[in-house]
């Protein structure tokens, strides 16, 4: 079923949205939070709430043409936080280490306190990823989005592995650059 | 902001960004590789088997050329002189197009160590959260000038909960030793200077905690998560090979 129809379930209130949103993006979702959670019970659990999230947020929402992206980031969110939750004594190691390679991209990791709302914070990050050739991109957005580690990204661009690793040193860096090039401060 | 914030500030990305990276499709690269290994042998073969019936077919074939006839009684520079293979005899060296070459007396693995780059501005004076890795703006240029063809000369900076630890001290040494252990090559170097007022002599030793690391080391640096790091090239600290004053030199080599 095409996403505009799924929507349009939705937005009708008609409950064969979910059925038809699991059917078509369950297993996606599902990898998607597996790969953040790395327990395939609370993977589910969080594709579940995912799906709860959506029947509310739509309405007000419209995603007819983002419908997956919507949906993921759900999901994204949801992982992120339930594994920061679980994790609460014992610090995920994948979150950690993420952390860790996102703090190279803020110009000054201090204790100053955030001055960009939202809105500015998207147009920096998404004019920064608008520079980028594809691939770059891609490759940025699969490990900063998708959470998806080095050896996948390898694999699945068909790259090596220190290929990856370094397109994203140089990512981070050029993030960081713009950042403060744009007199972005965070 | 940290870094822990900013990753979930990445779901501002654009979806249409967030769909084609879902949709990016793998390079099949699994056939012509294939294709390639196979050709790879063929080429192998095919040059074993010729040189096979050169020495044990037509021997006349391999000796028509007087370069390749070696005589037993010659050494191998002889043999170098008379025309065959000339041989490295200085460490390769990577020119540098900006800044100094590394550091000849501390190579790891037969690749130049690089001390210094391009000038830069004064090191900004900031602090680094737990968990973060911070890299100076030469650092990061020598880096992506040179890659992985060569080492790295890094002088460290710790930091816990935002605060600068002493080089010299217990927290600084322990680090020292978890990085040796994992496969660093670390330095504490000191620097002692005496300042005599009157009758009265005072030493002060300062500590810099020193690196030797490879590329891959400083790209997949293992740092301890309550800790911070600030990583900065030797050179825009300290001078190598100046008559400094640093005086010893307590390496823990793996």
């Amino acid at each position: 079923m095409e996403d505009s129809m799924i929507v349009e379930l939705y937005l009708r209130r008609d409950e064969a949205a979910v059925r038809e949103t699991a059917e078509k993006y369950g297993s996606k979702l599902r990898a998607l939070a597996w790969g953040i959670l790395g327990d395939r019970d609370a993977a589910e659990e969080c594709e579940n709430d995912t799906y709860m999230e959506a029947w509310n947020r739509i309405p007000p929402h419209e995603p007819r043409t983002y419908f997956y992206p919507f949906l993921a980031r759900i999901a994204r969110n949801l992982s992120l936080n339930r594994c920061r939750d679980r994790q609460r004594l014992k610090r995920s190691a994948l979150v950690c280490e993420l952390s860790a390679e996102m703090e190279q991209c803020i110009p000054s990791p201090d204790d100053l306190e955030c001055r960009m709302d939202a809105d500015a914070l998207a147009e920096a990050i998404n004019g920064f990823l608008g520079m980028l050739n594809a691939e770059r991109r891609n490759i940025f957005i699969r490990r900063y989005w998708f959470l998806d580690s080095v050896a996948d990204i390898a694999k699945r661009f068909g790259v090596t592995q220190s290929k990856v690793k370094t397109t994203l040193f140089r990512c981070r860096n050029q993030l960081r650059e713009y950042l403060e090039k744009e007199g972005y401060t965070l | 902001m940290r870094g822990n914030e900013l990753l979930d500030k990445m779901e501002l990305i654009d979806p249409a960004y967030i769909a084609e990276a879902d949709r990016a499709p793998g390079k099949k690269r699994i056939y012509w590789t294939r294709w390639a290994a196979m050709a790879a042998c063929f080429c192998l073969i095919s040059v074993t088997v010729w040189l096979w019936n050169g020495e044990y077919g037509n021997p006349d074939i391999l000796r028509q050329d007087d370069k390749t006839d070696i005589d037993s009684t010659q050494t191998a520079m002889d043999w170098t002189e008379s025309g065959g293979i000339e041989l490295a005899t200085e460490p390769y060296h990577i020119p540098a197009n900006n800044g100094p070459v590394g550091d000849e007396q501390s190579i790891l693995n037969g690749k130049p160590m690089i001390s210094g780059f391009a000038e830069t501005d004064a090191t900004v004076d900031m602090s680094v959260s737990n968990g973060g890795v911070w890299y100076s703006r030469s650092l990061e240029a020598a880096m992506d000038h040179y890659g992985d063809t060569a080492n790295y000369r890094v002088l460290v900076e710790l930091f816990s909960d935002g605060v600068q630890i002493a080089s010299g001290g217990a927290q600084a040494t322990e680090e020292a030793a978890r990085l040796s252990e994992l496969g660093y090559i670390v330095a504490m170097e000191t620097s002692r200077e005496t300042v005599t007022d009157g009758k009265i002599a005072t030493v002060s030793v300062t500590y810099y905690f020193t690196i030797h690391a490879t590329y891959e080391q400083l790209l997949d640096f293992q740092q301890d998560g309550t800790l911070g790091y600030k990583f900065m090239l030797y050179d825009e600290v300290l001078e190598t090979g100046q008559d400094s004053n640093l005086t010893s030199y307590n390496g823990m080599i793996p």
